[in-house]
């Protein structure tokens, strides 16, 4: 599955800095928004907020995959971020601390018939599961190469 | 080798449900086991099990933060966890279905040697046979499963406003009259279009819902009975399937597919189809049928009964015993009684004749079947035919030919006493409802008769085995 057309340079954003979840989801909604991924930024943040108060997204491995499904997204989309330093997904839910360093935000439409985006946002989450994939993305030097870290694979 | 199965659904259905998955999966590869993962994304079904997957599993884990349907998995070993924790730790997860599965081949062994738990293993033995269901007999069935709780309803209300006088519903105004509304005029009213809806459901998913219930109520106010439901919802069904795989459209309409275009399209085609093809030909059939079999009597009434009855105990549940019940069933809408009697006497008399034989010469039964006999009572009375199986299964060439020999006897009386039923089912319970059945004496005899038959058929047969099991039977019972 060829994953390209997701992962243009305006949405990778290598070795940022931020101090805090919220503002390593508001830097990745704004490249969505550059994109044309998204209709209105700040109902697609809310709906990013809401899925993270019903369950954490960060699940191990030095990742999170924060989503939102909201009417306010055009089209499917996925930003990407490697942050200079890990932060604690969980700082101020009480939760056990979840240190992440690789953010997948994905925008996901209300309602989608064509299902080809959505297939290719699951494989991109398929394939974090990849012990392989994650170190070269914690390794990766330019956004064509965080490319090419998804070209392979099945 | 061991076979696990899993099934990962998460809200969204974008990235943990996958994550899970290919978690799953990879820790399964690692300790060398097969394992297949159905994903319940937002895009539809991935990798969707089959009823062959399931039967060969080992153990299933569902890794879930929503519902999902978990009868396809009835009797296996089931492991559930939260969709993060299979993220996290997939491996502690395959650890514990593999103990989970050790201990249920363990208890299944116990469980074959032991009997305490006939009751556990026919409702297993039910819900395999559910599992395996295939194709139009499975359409039908789901159709018929939703469609026996309108006509139990349906009529027994009937039954109940009997209670008044037969007549006494023709009084507006009365309790008697409402509830004849309640059964006749609305319960019994949906029964099609519910059977041929669930039909088209069955085959065509949510979309042939509506076709099929639509051409089911076509069917019903024609005259054309549940033999006109069948066609408006295995019509609807298969013509909806098709229609969604085949229309294209592009991207920008998809939309309306689901919203205009199928309802539109398949109830036109199926309704127009009912009323000027279809439904004058079915109602024909039906009108035919109905009047062969209210004018059935003597001799006939009694080969229809003994049909209908060998089919009861020929598989215990069955396709052969389904169609029959099938058949009495949808007889119901159309005010014909007389062969529902029929077919419950005969597959109460399988379970009953069976317990009666292990109480006259408990010798020639095993401990287990001794067992099993005491649980056949119940289940007969019940009328859960299923309750022979156990006997069937160790010793078929005696015992179903008893059983058939007994439910066509018991089959033949009912039918030749003219007894008539108003509920699908319920056993010897529905009896005490006033006037659900007629000639409730001449009936218990029919079932009487058919249980003696059955009963010194079978232990007549079983004289002829050699008592090979004899030595370790009575040790076990000292013990």
């Amino acid at each position: 599955m060829n994953l390209r057309p997701f992962l243009k340079d305006e949405v990778i954003w290598l070795d940022a800095d931020c101090p805090s979840r919220e503002k390593c989801i508001e830097g990745l909604a704004e490249r969505l928004e550059q994109a044309g991924s998204l209709e209105n930024k700040d109902h697609f943040i809310s709906a990013v907020w809401k899925r993270e108060k019903e369950g954490t997204t960060a699940l191990g491995f030095d990742l999170a995959i924060p989503h939102g499904k909201s009417d306010s997204v055009k089209k499917a989309g996925v930003a990407f971020t490697r942050l200079k330093k890990p932060i604690n997904w969980h700082e101020n839910t009480g939760e056990e601390a979840s240190y992440v360093s690789i953010v997948f935000l994905l925008a996901i439409p209300d309602k989608e018939a064509d299902t080809t985006h959505l297939e290719m946002l699951s494989e991109i989450a398929r394939r974090l599961m990849d012990e392989g994939v994650r170190a070269r993305l914690l390794q990766a030097s330019s956004t064509e190469e965080v490319r090419q870290v998804f070209d392979s694979g099945d | 080798m061991t076979k696990l199965i899993a099934v990962t659904a998460c809200p969204t259905g974008i990235a943990h449900t996958f994550m899970a998955a290919e978690a799953l999966k990879k820790a399964a590869e690692s300790k060398g086991i097969e394992m297949k993962v159905e994903t319940h994304g937002a895009a539809g079904v991935g990798n969707a099990l089959t009823a062959h997957d399931i039967s060969e599993a080992d153990a299933v884990i569902l890794a879930v933060d929503i519902d999902v349907d978990e009868k396809p998995f009835a009797g296996k070993p089931i492991v559930r966890s939260s969709v993060g924790d299979a993220i996290k730790k997939p491996a502690q997860l395959i650890e514990q279905a593999l103990l989970t599965a050790t201990d249920h081949r363990k208890f299944e062994q116990v469980d074959e040697g032991k009997t305490a738990d006939a009751y556990e293993r026919v409702a297993q033995e039910k819900a395999k046979r559910q599992a395996e269901r295939q194709g139009v007999y499975r359409h039908l069935m789901t159709g018929v499963s939703f469609m026996i709780p309108f006509v139990v309803a349906g009529g027994l209300s009937i039954a109940l406003s009997f209670v008044f006088g037969i007549e006494a519903f023709k009084q507006d105004g009365t309790l008697a009259a409402a509830l004849m509304q309640i059964g006749g005029g609305s319960a019994f009213a949906l029964m099609v279009p519910v059977l041929a809806g669930y039909i088209a459901f069955s085959i065509a998913d949510r979309p042939g819902l509506a076709p099929g219930m639509i051409g089911g109520l076509i069917a019903a106010n024609m005259g054309a009975g549940f033999l006109g439901g069948l066609v408006a919802g295995f019509l609807a069904g298969y013509l909806t399937s098709w229609l969604n795989r085949n229309i294209r459209l592009p991207k920008s309409l998809e939309g309306i597919k689901p919203v205009l275009i199928l309802p539109l399209l398949s109830t036109l085609v199926v309704g127009l189809g009912m009323i000027y093809v279809l439904g004058a030909p079915v109602k024909w059939l039906m009108d035919a049928l109905t009047s062969w079999l209210t004018g059935l009597s003597g001799t006939n009434a009694m080969l229809l009964g003994l049909i209908l009855g060998l089919m009861m105990a020929f598989d215990m549940g069955g396709p052969v015993n389904k169609a029959a019940y099938t058949f009495a069933v949808g007889l119901l809408g159309s005010q014909v009684y007389l062969p529902m009697a029929a077919v419950m006497a005969a597959g109460m008399t399988p379970p009953l004749g069976l317990w009666m034989a292990t109480q006259l010469a408990p010798k020639r039964y095993t401990l287990e079947e001794r067992e099993a006999g005491k649980a056949a009572l119940f289940l007969g009375l019940s009328f859960i035919t299923e309750g022979a199986i156990p006997f069937a299964a160790a010793d078929p060439l005696r015992v179903i030919p008893s059983i058939m020999l007994g439910s066509g006897i018991a089959g033949a009386l009912s039918m030749g006493f003219g007894v008539s039923l108003h509920a699908p089912h319920g056993g010897l319970f529905v009896l005490f409802i006033p006037h659900a059945v007629d000639h409730l004496l001449l009936y218990l005899v029919a079932i009487a008769v058919g249980t003696i038959v059955t009963a010194f058929t079978v232990n007549l047969l079983k004289a002829f085995q050699q008592p090979i099991r004899g030595k370790i039977d009575e040790s076990q019972t000292i013990s």
